[in-house]
This record gives C-alpha cells, structure tokens and sequence, in this order.
C-alpha cells in the first residue's frame, strides 16, 4: 500500500520531469542504468590547469557540510560528494553521486547502496560507516553543520548499516521527500572521523593546499571511481576580493572561469568572442522580512499593505537587469507545488493597500514610518530597500520608509539588524517548498510565521509525511493560502544567477541547478580543455 | 658638525616611537570600538549565546581591556602578532608575505617615480611657460585628479580587457612565490601607483624650482660666470629637491594606505586587501597589526624626509650644531 503511493509520489512529478528518467522515479528507485545518457557525453581531451576565479576573503572556510560563500562552495564540491545529485528538474537522482540506487521502502525509512569501489583520497574505502558517521556529524547540535533541518526527521539511531555498502535511514517523522535530503550538497560524504580540518573526500581532485582569500588547489585523484569523466591535470580556485577585478581577470584570459557574474557585465561578457556565459534560474530569491511579533508588522493589515506597495516589474529590472522572475510572496519556486492555489501575479495596488493601512488607522496625519535595512555585503540586498522605499513615496507620505544600509559585518551579527528588528532584507538559495518551510521556520525564523495560533506547522508535518500526491498538494495549498494571506516575507523576485567561462572550456551543461557552473560541474568534472 | 646631526636623527627617531606608542594605544581604542565583537561577525547566522561565549573566551575578548592590549603590545614586541580570527592561522604567517608582497610594489613605484617626478619638475621650471612646461602641467594636474581606482581602470580598459589585451588585468601571485615571480602582472599596478603619486610631486619640484632659479643666490652664481649645468646640480636642485623631499614622504606614507584600493583592482595579494577584509570580518588582530605597520611607514618616511631636507638643505645644515 504504502509502496503503492509513493509510486503516485514520483508520478506526480510528470510535469515536471517529462520523460527520460521519469519510469524509474515512478518506481521510487534510482539506479545509475537511468542516467547512462550523461554517461555518454563526448571524451574529451585530459590535461591541463583549470583556473577557476570567485569572491573570496579571509572568511573563506572548507568543511564537506557547511559553508556561507560561494568560494566554500567551489571547494566543497571539488572535494567531496554527496549520496544523490539533483537533476534540470530537481529530481534526486544517483548521477554524480556515490549512491548506486537510493529507495524510499515506506514514508519512514529510506535504504541506499552505495557504489562499489568509491575511495577516499587517502586510499581507504568508503563504506557505510562513512555515510553513517556523517550523517552524525550532520545531526550533532555541537557541530557547526547545515544539518539541522534533517534533526526534525532523523536521529543517530535511526542510522543502521544493513552490510558495508548499504546503509538504512529509519525516521523518526514521516518524510516522502527525503530522497531530497540526501542530494542537499552540504550533506556531503566524508571519511569517518572527519573532524572538519583535514579535506579527504571522494572527488576527482584531491586537495593540494588552501590559503584563505588566495586560493586552493586540487590535483586528479588517480583513484577516483569516474575516473574517465576527470579530465584536469590539476584545478585551482583562485580568491577575488572583487567582482571588477574577477570579470577583468576573465577577460584578460587569465583564468578560465568567472564564478557568479554582475548582471551588469552580462552583455558585456557575452558579446566577448572567447566567452561564453551561462545562466542560470534555480528559485534563488532574495526578500523583504517583516516579523509577525514586532510592531507595526504584528497587524497583517500592515503587512499586506506593504505587500501590495511593491511594483515587482520595476524592482526585477532594476536590482537584476531583469534577469529573474516576479515573485508572489510564495517561495519554492522550483517546487511542483508552486502556487498551489494558482494566484494571479500582486502588482502595486496603492489605493487597496492604502484602504487596508486606513483600517489598522494610518494616514497622512499619522503616517505608518517605518526602518528597512540591508546588509553592504550581499549584492541586490541594497537596491532593493532603496527602490521599495522609493515606491512608498506614491501613498503621498502615508507610508515613509527609511531605508539604511548597514554594514554587513554588524547586519549579519547576533545582535544585529538581521532577525532582531521588524523589517530586514535576506537571500535565500533555491529550495523545494516543504525544504523551505522547515527552513525558514525552525533553522532561520525570520518572521517567525507561523504564529501560535496556526496549524502551519501541523500541515508542514503532515504534508511531510503524505505520500499520495493530490493529498499532499492539498496541504500544500493550504500552507500557502496561510502565508499569501499573513505571511511575513516580501517575495518580489527570484533571481537567476550567471558564470561566465572561456570558449576554450568543453562539456559545461547549462541546465537549472542550484549552485553556479552547474553544480561547479560537480566538482569540475565532465568538462575539459578542447 | 657630524655629532649634532647624530643627535637630531636619535631626537626624531625618540619622537618617532612616542608616535607610535600613541598609535598603537588610538588603534586599540578605536578597533575595540568597533559595533559588534568578532565573535558575533564570525558566527553570524549561526551564533548561540554558547558558541559566542567560547569563542570570546577563545580571542581573550572576556578579559579586561587593558589586560587585552597589555597582551597586544607585549606580544608584538615578543614577536608574536596573535592569531587571525578568520583565518584561524598565526597573523605573521597570514600577513608576512603580504607585507613583503606590498612593499615591494611600493618599492618599484617609490624608485620608479621619485627620479621621474624630480626630472619632470625641474624640467618644467627650466622651459617655463614653454611646451613642456605647459603640457606637463596639464597632464599632472589632470592625473592629480583622478582617483587611483579611476585611472587603474582606465589602464585596465586600454591594456589588458577592451581596447588591447596585451597586460595581464589581475597580479596573480601563487601562495609562496615572490612578487616578483609576475613580474608582467605587477606592471598595471605599478604604474597605477606611478600615476598617482608623480604628478604631486612634479608639481611641487616645479614650484620650488621655480623659486630657486629666481633666487639671489643663482643668480649671483650666473653673474661669477659659472656654466649653466653647475649653477643647476650644485646650486639650484639641492635647495629645490628639500620641499619635494617632503611631499615625496607625504605620497609614500600615502600609498601605504592607498594602495588598499589599488590592491583591490589588481587582485594584488597585498596588505591593502588584507586589511579591508580584516575590517569585514572584525578580524582584530589583523587589522591592528597592519595599522601599526601603515602608521609606522608613515613616521618612518616622514623621518627619512625630515633627515634628508635638513642633510640636502645647506641652510638646515648649518643650522644644527
């Protein structure tokens, strides 16, 4: 029965798969047969220094389950890998991954077996007690890890070695998706007893050195399990401290790929004859936060005003060069159940979010004034309090927003404007909408939606734990219709995210992903030097 | 004669120290100042009371101030700069060779442009009101305009991205390598600095050389009969250059710090970009440590420009006894 639905589960999908992979999601099961039309891409040529160009500082960290920039992410990938890999419509899938087939048996237990003959840099097999002493790692509160969002469905003891190279996840909650989870790139496998300092991972490329805010660099790992797919000699991720001396350095040929371009270099880039750019749609999406428990944002009446304020077509061009989409105040975008409920697009609509200021007794006499922040450091952020602030401006002094830019070292801080004050900016990665829910409730309460009273975080429970597709969509809708009605974020856009890279640089996939260079191809695999 | 110029070196270099202590007490003062402590920047999303608590108690930040400086100033007279918060690894392992990296490049451009600009001023105070006079004012005081970031990106466009592609745009320096192991990268850089700081001075040699020439003293050494070229190295430049020694100073304690920006533009893995990401990230050890180094270029070179007026000017000279 319960295999039954989880059938209708991977069916549900469809329209967002469309054939190729979809007969053997339907089953539930991955298998690496599935994805023998990656497998078969053109060889190319071996050799050669992969210079690869990102923001980077003295912040730059390197752990297989955390990170905070995009340089950590660069490293992680090129280091370390992960049990299951998303594919274009982010369906978990075992390409790339270190999972020989991956299968949901009931809505609470999960059971993988792993690749034979993975090793770890050092030489040493990896084994199901590798998998198991990370995901551990991953569930320990004392660790510094991404992993807490897995707590909520899994405890230690519900990881079990069936034999070395299968592993079982028993749940403690009811999850469907929790094939999902196992293709979060921060869940990535290292070697048990990994203490976060040295980087052994199953990659490619092994790592030669790492400086901080210069650059690390890896070599081929001669003993890696997809050996023909590696075709670099050696892989170095160089640091920038600037985005114009990144795209400068490009230009000048002076390395081979620009992680995260400037929207503004976009044309400038593409009209080069020896690059080529990509970009990339992945529900990535930056917001406004108004928190549900600080005045004057604990009156929904003022929370759907500002909501209504936003001319989104004109904040899109102006803080992405359009380069995006208009958002709904609804996240998961990439989610099947996106807008569940099938809202029509909120535009500006003065008059009605003027109407519902007046109720909760806001005019021009007693103007709602309120302070809007952004941090320096994340880029967008800034424009955007700018602009909305600029929009308030045709209520005719009803609504004033003050908006202040804060810098990002004391923004992002404990005790600083981000989750402490009423109204702030954030960004958020592309997640599915259930990811996202449980995210923005429990690992960043941003708006700390939902409030006491609502049965958002039952439905999230339950929505997690229903298999049939239709029922789960139901909840779905449900959980949406709650936060477009009250919610506390602004969603005015998704933003789309672009690289740009040397024609001299093969097999680069443009497909949705949600990190750059598809995944940095998957730890600079798969592409090579023509 | 040679006793008393010993004496006024050691004054100045006393008074030097004392400034330096001075700084070193403002720069503490003022990075412990700073809204939000390291710990918080570093945790950021993820700080818990637990987490910040330890970290602090890891930095020495639970102490008392003055235990906390006393431990800054005695550790770096002991050599021991501290560890960098973000970085995690010793300051002098993280900062050394960035400092050597920056001063080399101050270096070519301080050897670079101090005989450019003296040439140039004197020059132009020579053939005043002539072409090259007019023409030089022109373009030093268009340069003296522009901000470095400016006229580094213009070098940028013509050399290496849009007009030409001839230079490298970015100094890319392998960990442990020598700076002058790119040499071709260090050439925008370089020149940036150049650019920025010749025009200054070239200016002031000219002013001064042009004061000099109608002095008493040339013209009196014109009338005894003595060739042109004499009346000029013996007479004229060492009384002009005394000024430009001291706008030279002026323009190298400067780019001390003003190569913060132009670090920036070359990717130069230098101190400048160094201390702006230290400042990003609260990483007070970092960032005291090279505002100490930068305030203490700035008394040094001022020093050495002090020494050398008083040592070119025969009237200073003369003056000391």
């Amino acid at each position: 029965m319960e295999q039954q639905e989880i059938e209708t589960s991977g069916l549900s999908r469809r329209h967002f798969i469309q054939g190729v992979s979809s007969a053997a999601l339907a089953a539930g099961i991955l298998s690496s047969s599935s994805l023998s039309a990656f497998a078969a891409s053109a060889p190319g040529k071996k050799g050669g220094t992969l210079k690869v160009g990102v923001v980077g500082g003295a912040n730059d960290l390197f752990d297989a389950n955390y990170i905070v920039a995009k340089a950590d992410q660069a490293r992680l990938m090129s280091t370390f890998e992960t049990l299951l890999t998303f594919d274009e419509k982010f369906v978990p899938v075992t390409a790339n991954g270190l999972a020989e087939s991956a299968k949901q048996n009931s809505p609470t237990k999960v059971t993988v077996k792993l690749r034979k003959g993975v090793k770890f840099h050092d030489g040493s097999a990896m084994t199901a007690d590798d998998v198991i002493a990370t995901y551990k790692r991953l569930l320990d509160p004392a660790q510094k890890t991404t992993g807490k969002p897995l707590r909520t469905f899994l405890d230690a003891s519900g990881l079990v070695k069936v034999d070395p190279l299968t592993v079982e996840f028993n749940l403690k909650a009811p999850n469907v998706d929790f094939l999902s989870t196992l293709a979060n790139y921060t869940y990535a496998i290292a070697k048990a007893g990994y203490d976060g300092k040295t980087q052994i991972g199953t990659s490619g490329y092994s790592l030669v050195s790492f400086t901080p805010g210069r650059e690390s660099v890896h070599k081929r790992f001669n003993g890696y399990w997809d050996a023909k797919n590696v075709y670099f000699d050696e892989v170095r991720i160089i640091d920038f401290a600037d985005k114009t001396a990144l795209v400068n350095a490009l230009i000048a040929k002076q390395i081979d790929i620009a992680v995260d371009i400037p929207f503004e270099q976009f044309k400038t880039l593409k009209s080069k004859k020896h690059l080529n750019v990509i970009e990339n749609s992945a529900g990535a999406w930056l917001a406004f936060c108004m928190r549900i428990d600080i005045k004057p944002f604990d009156d929904n009446n003022v929370r759907q005003a500002l909501r209504l304020l936003v001319d989104r077509k004109q904040m899109l061009n102006r803080v992405l060069s359009g380069h995006g989409k208009m958002g709904n105040d609804l996240y998961g975008y990439i989610d099947a159940n996106y807008n569940a409920n099938g809202y029509e697009q909120r535009k500006q609509d003065i008059p009605a979010a003027l109407a519902l200021l007046k109720k909760s007794g806001y005019s021009k006499s007693n103007p709602l004034r309120v302070e809007l922040t952004a941090p320096d450091d994340t880029g967008g952020l800034v424009l955007m309090i700018q602009t909305l602030a600029e929009q308030a401006k045709k209520t005719d002094g009803v609504v004033i927003i003050d908006a202040k830019v804060i810098d990002g070292g004391t923004y992002w801080s404990a005790k600083g404007q981000y989750m402490n004050t009423g109204f702030y900016t954030t960004y958020w990665s592309g997640r599915t909408y259930l990811a996202q829910a449980a995210a923005s409730m429990d690992s960043y309460p941003e708006t700390k939606f939902p409030p006491a009273d609502s049965s958002f975080r039952a439905d999230y429970l339950k929505a997690s734990g229903t298999a049939n597709a239709k029922k789960r969509r139901e909840i779905v809708a449900k959980m949406q219709k709650e936060e477009f009605e009250k919610g506390g974020y602004i969603i005015p856009f998704f933003n789309n995210f672009a690289d740009a890279y040397s024609t001299k640089v093969k097999g680069v996939v443009a497909r949705p992903s949600q990190l750059n260079m598809d995944y940095y191809a998957h730890g600079f695999k798969n592409i090579w030097f023509n | 004669m040679k006793a008393s110029i010993f004496r006024f070196v050691l004054k100045r270099i006393g008074l030097g120290l004392l400034t330096l202590f001075i700084v070193s007490l403002l720069i503490f003062a003022v990075t412990q100042a700073l809204p939000s402590d390291p710990a918080e920047a570093m945790l950021g999303r993820e700080a818990t009371p637990e987490a910040l608590a330890a970290l602090r108690a890891d930095f020495g930040l639970d102490k008392p101030i003055v235990v906390q400086y006393g431990n800054w100033l005695f550790g770096i007279l002991g050599g021991d700069l501290g560890t960098s918060y973000a970085t995690s690894t010793p300051v002098s392992e993280y900062i050394g060779p960035r400092v050597g990296a920056s001063f080399f490049l101050l270096l070519i451009a301080a050897v670079g442009s101090i005989p450019l600009s003296i040439v140039v001023g004197a020059n132009a105070a020579l053939r005043r009101d002539r072409k090259f006079d007019t023409t030089s004012s022109l373009v030093s005081l268009i340069l003296a305009a522009m901000p470095e970031f400016v006229v580094g990106t213009i070098l940028t466009i013509i050399f290496s991205t849009t007009v030409w592609q001839l230079l490298p745009a970015v100094t890319y320096l392998e960990v442990g390598a020598p700076p002058w192991s790119d040499l071709q990268g260090l050439i925008l850089p370089v020149l940036t600095l150049l650019l920025a700081v010749t025009p200054y001075v070239a200016r002031v040699m000219r002013a001064a050389m042009v004061e000099v020439l109608e002095s008493d003293y040339v013209e009196m050494a014109r009338l005894k009969g003595m060739d042109e070229r004499t009346v000029l190295w013996r007479h004229a430049m060492p009384n002009a250059v005394g000024p430009a020694f001291q706008v030279i100073a002026l323009n190298l304690a400067y780019l001390a710090g003003g190569v913060i920006i132009v670090e920036r533009l070359f990717n130069f893995p230098g101190i400048g970009s160094a201390l702006a990401d230290a400042v990003r990230s609260r990483d007070l050890p970092v960032i005291q440590f090279l505002a100490l180094i930068i305030a203490g270029v700035y008394i040094l070179t001022n020093l050495l420009a002090d020494i050398g007026t008083v040592l070119v000017t025969p009237r200073l000279r003369t003056r000391l006894k």
